[in-house]
C-alpha cells in the first residue's frame, strides 16, 4: 500500500492562484511570439517545436494549426535555401500532425480536412474525432 | 479514381477489397511524398551526404523525423541508420546541452517517450539553451506545476 502523506501536504491556495494568473500573462506573451509577423517561417517551426516538447502545446492549439497549416501549403514551394535541420523538423512536424499523404497527385483522398491521420499519445481527442468522421 | 466510382456504382468488389486499394494508393502517395525532400541531402548514389556528419542539430531533426517513416520507406530507414551511427560517435566531444539532447535522443526518441514524463527533461535542456526565451521557459515551469497539483488534488479526491 503506498502512502499518501505527500497528498495530505497542505499547499496555499493564495499561491496557486498567483501562480494561474502569471500563467495568463506568460501565455499571452508566448501567443504574441508564435503569431508574430517578423518571425521566419522555419523560426515560427522551430518555436512550435519547443513549445511542443515542453508540454504546454496546448494552450495554443490554434496559433499551432495556423503554423502547421502554414507549412503544409508552403511544403510543395522549392526552398532550397533549407537545412536540413529545417527540412527535417518540418517532415516530422507534418506527419506528426497528419499531412503525411498529402501529395498534389492524391489530394482527392482527403476530401474532408478532418480525415488526417494522428499517431497515439499525441491528439487522443482528435483522433476520437477523425474516427468520427469515417 | 474512375475505377473507384465504377466500384461503388456496380458494388463490384467488396468494401474489404476498396480499403486495400485506398491503402496502397495511400502508401504510394507517401513514397512519392517523401523521396523527393531529401534528395537534395544524398549524393548520387542514394547515400546521405557525408558533409552533413559535423551538422549535429540537422542529424539530430533527422533522426527524429526518421521514426515517422512507413514500411518500405528506405529513405528513411537510411537516415535513421545513418544519423545513429554519426550521432553516437559524435556524443563523446559533445559540450552540453547539445550533448545531452543527442545522448537522450539516442536513448528516447522524441515519438517513443511519454510527453508528459519527458517533460522535465526537455524543461531543463531548454534552461541551458543560448537560445532561450524567458517567457516560454517560466511558461512551462509553472503550467509544469500547476498541472501537477492539480493531479495532486485528483488522487487525493479518489484516494479517501
Amino acid at each position: 500500500m503506498h502512502s499518501n502523506k505527500y497528498l495530505l501536504i497542505s499547499f496555499p491556495q493564495m499561491l496557486f492562484s498567483a501562480w494561474i494568473k502569471e500563467v495568463e500573462v506568460l501565455k499571452e506573451e508566448v501567443r504574441t511570439m508564435l503569431t508574430s509577423a517578423t518571425l521566419k517561417p522555419s523560426e515560427k517551426l522551430k518555436l512550435m517545436d519547443i513549445v511542443l516538447r515542453l508540454g504546454i502545446g496546448y494552450h495554443f492549439e490554434g496559433e499551432i494549426n495556423d503554423i502547421i497549416e502554414h507549412a503544409y501549403n508552403t511544403y510543395h514551394g522549392n526552398n532550397f535555401d533549407d537545412d536540413l535541420f529545417t527540412v527535417a523538423l518540418r517532415f516530422r512536424l507534418l506527419r506528426q500532425y497528419g499531412y503525411n499523404v498529402s501529395s498534389g497527385k492524391l489530394s482527392f483522398f482527403l476530401i474532408r480536412r478532418k480525415q488526417k491521420f494522428y499517431y497515439e499519445g499525441q491528439h487522443t481527442r482528435k483522433l476520437i474525432e477523425t474516427n468520427k468522421s469515417y | 479514381m474512375k475505377l473507384i466510382d465504377d466500384v461503388e456504382k456496380n458494388k463490384l468488389i467488396d468494401f474489404d477489397l476498396l480499403c486495400v486499394l485506398i491503402i496502397l494508393f495511400l502508401t504510394l502517395c507517401v513514397l512519392v511524398c517523401e523521396t523527393d525532400i531529401f534528395n537534395e541531402f544524398k549524393d548520387g548514389k542514394g547515400n546521405f551526404k557525408d558533409n552533413l556528419i559535423d551538422d549535429v542539430e540537422g542529424l539530430l531533426s533527422l533522426y527524429e523525423a526518421s521514426f515517422l517513416g512507413g514500411h518500405g520507406e528506405d529513405t528513411l530507414d537510411k537516415a535513421l541508420s545513418f544519423c545513429k551511427t554519426h550521432l553516437e560517435s559524435a556524443v563523446a566531444h559533445l559540450v552540453s546541452p547539445l550533448a545531452d539532447k543527442v545522448s537522450h535522443a539516442l536513448k528516447r526518441p522524441l515519438l517513443k517517450g511519454v510527453p508528459k514524463h519527458e517533460q522535465w527533461h526537455h524543461i531543463l535542456i531548454y534552461q541551458q539553451d543560448e537560445a532561450c526565451t524567458g517567457a516560454v521557459l517560466k511558461l512551462a515551469k509553472l503550467d509544469f506545476n500547476v498541472v501537477q497539483k492539480c493531479y495532486q488534488d485528483e488522487l487525493r479526491i479518489i484516494s479517501r
